[in-house]
C-alpha cells in the first residue's frame, strides 16, 4: 500500500514536471507578431506589406508617446513624493496625464483599426474583437502604471 | 530433599521410545497436498493466489506504465493549455508592442 502511495505521488510529480517543461518549450517557441498575423488573419502578401509600411510608420508615433508617458509619470511621480507640493501643480500635472493617455488610446486604436483595415472585413473583426480588449483600459483619474 | 534425591536418577534414566507410526510420512505429504488444494479450490483463494503471484511481475510493468501516462497526460494537457490559449497569448503580446501605455509600464518596472 506504501508502495503504491510513493507510485501516485511519483506520478503526480511527472505529470506536473512534464507539463512545466512542455508548456516551456511551447513559450520559447512563440512566433513573432507579424507571422502570427499572417497566419492567424490568413494575411495575403500585398495586405502584409501594407500592415508593415502602417507599422513603420507607427514606429516612431509610439516612440514619442513612450517617452512622453515616462516623462509625465516622472512628473507626477515627484510631485506626488514632494510634502509641499501646490495643488495646481499637482492638477496640472494630473491632466497632463489624462490627456496623454488619452491622446495615446486614441492613436493605438486608430493604428489598431488601420491595421484592421487591410484585411478582409471579416478577419478584420475577428482582429479588432481579439486585440481590441488587450489595449489599456483607462480608468479616469487614476493615473496608469504609478505605484 | 530425599524426593528430589531419588528423581534425579529415576529422570537420567527415562528414555522415550515412541510408537513407530506407519505410513508416517505419506500421510503427512497427504495432508500437505489436501491443505493446499483446499486454498486454491475456492474463489477468494484462487484469486488470492492469482494476485500474489501475478504481481510479482506485473508491479514493476504497471509502475512504468503509471509514470509513462502521467509524463503523456502532463505534456498532453500542456500542449491542450498552449493550443487554447495560444491566439488570446499572443493577441496580448502583440498589443504591448503597439501600446505606449502598456509599454512604459513594462519598461518602469524593475
Amino acid at each position: 500500500m506504501k508502495r503504491w502511495l510513493w507510485l501516485f505521488c511519483l506520478a503526480l510529480v511527472v505529470g506536473f514536471a512534464a507539463f512545466a517543461v512542455t508548456q516551456r518549450c511551447m513559450r520559447h517557441a512563440l512566433p513573432d507578431e507579424m507571422t502570427w498575423l499572417r497566419e492567424e488573419f490568413a494575411v495575403t502578401a500585398a495586405q502584409a506589406d501594407a500592415i508593415e509600411q502602417l507599422n513603420t510608420a507607427y514606429d516612431p508615433v509610439c516612440a514619442e508617446h513612450c517617452r512622453r508617458i515616462g516623462a509625465a509619470r516622472h512628473r507626477l511621480q515627484s510631485l506626488l513624493a514632494a510634502p509641499n507640493t501646490p495643488a495646481a501643480d499637482l492638477a496640472d500635472a494630473q491632466n497632463t496625464w489624462q490627456s496623454l493617455c488619452a491622446e495615446c488610446t486614441t492613436a493605438t486604436r486608430a493604428h489598431l483599426e488601420a491595421v484592421a483595415a487591410q484585411m478582409s472585413p471579416e478577419q478584420g473583426k475577428r482582429y479588432l474583437d481579439l486585440v481590441g480588449p488587450k489595449l489599456t483600459r483607462r480608468e479616469p483619474g487614476k493615473p496608469f502604471g504609478l505605484r | 530433599m530425599n524426593d528430589e534425591d531419588s528423581l534425579s536418577p529415576l529422570l537420567k534414566t527415562w528414555r522415550h521410545q515412541p510408537r513407530e507410526v506407519p505410513d508416517f510420512n505419506r500421510s503427512v505429504w497427504t495432508r500437505v497436498q489436501a491443505e493446499s488444494t483446499s486454498e486454491e479450490s475456492g474463489p477468494l483463494g484462487r484469486l488470492l493466489h492469482f494476485s500474489l503471484t501475478g504481481a510479482r511481475w506485473a508491479t514493476p510493468i504497471a509502475a512504468s506504465l503509471i509514470l509513462l501516462l502521467s509524463l503523456a497526460a502532463g505534456s498532453g494537457a500542456a500542449l491542450a493549455y498552449e493550443s487554447l490559449t495560444h491566439n488570446d497569448r499572443m493577441a496580448t503580446e502583440y498589443a504591448r508592442s503597439i501600446d505606449p501605455l502598456q509599454m512604459s509600464v513594462s519598461h518602469s518596472r524593475p
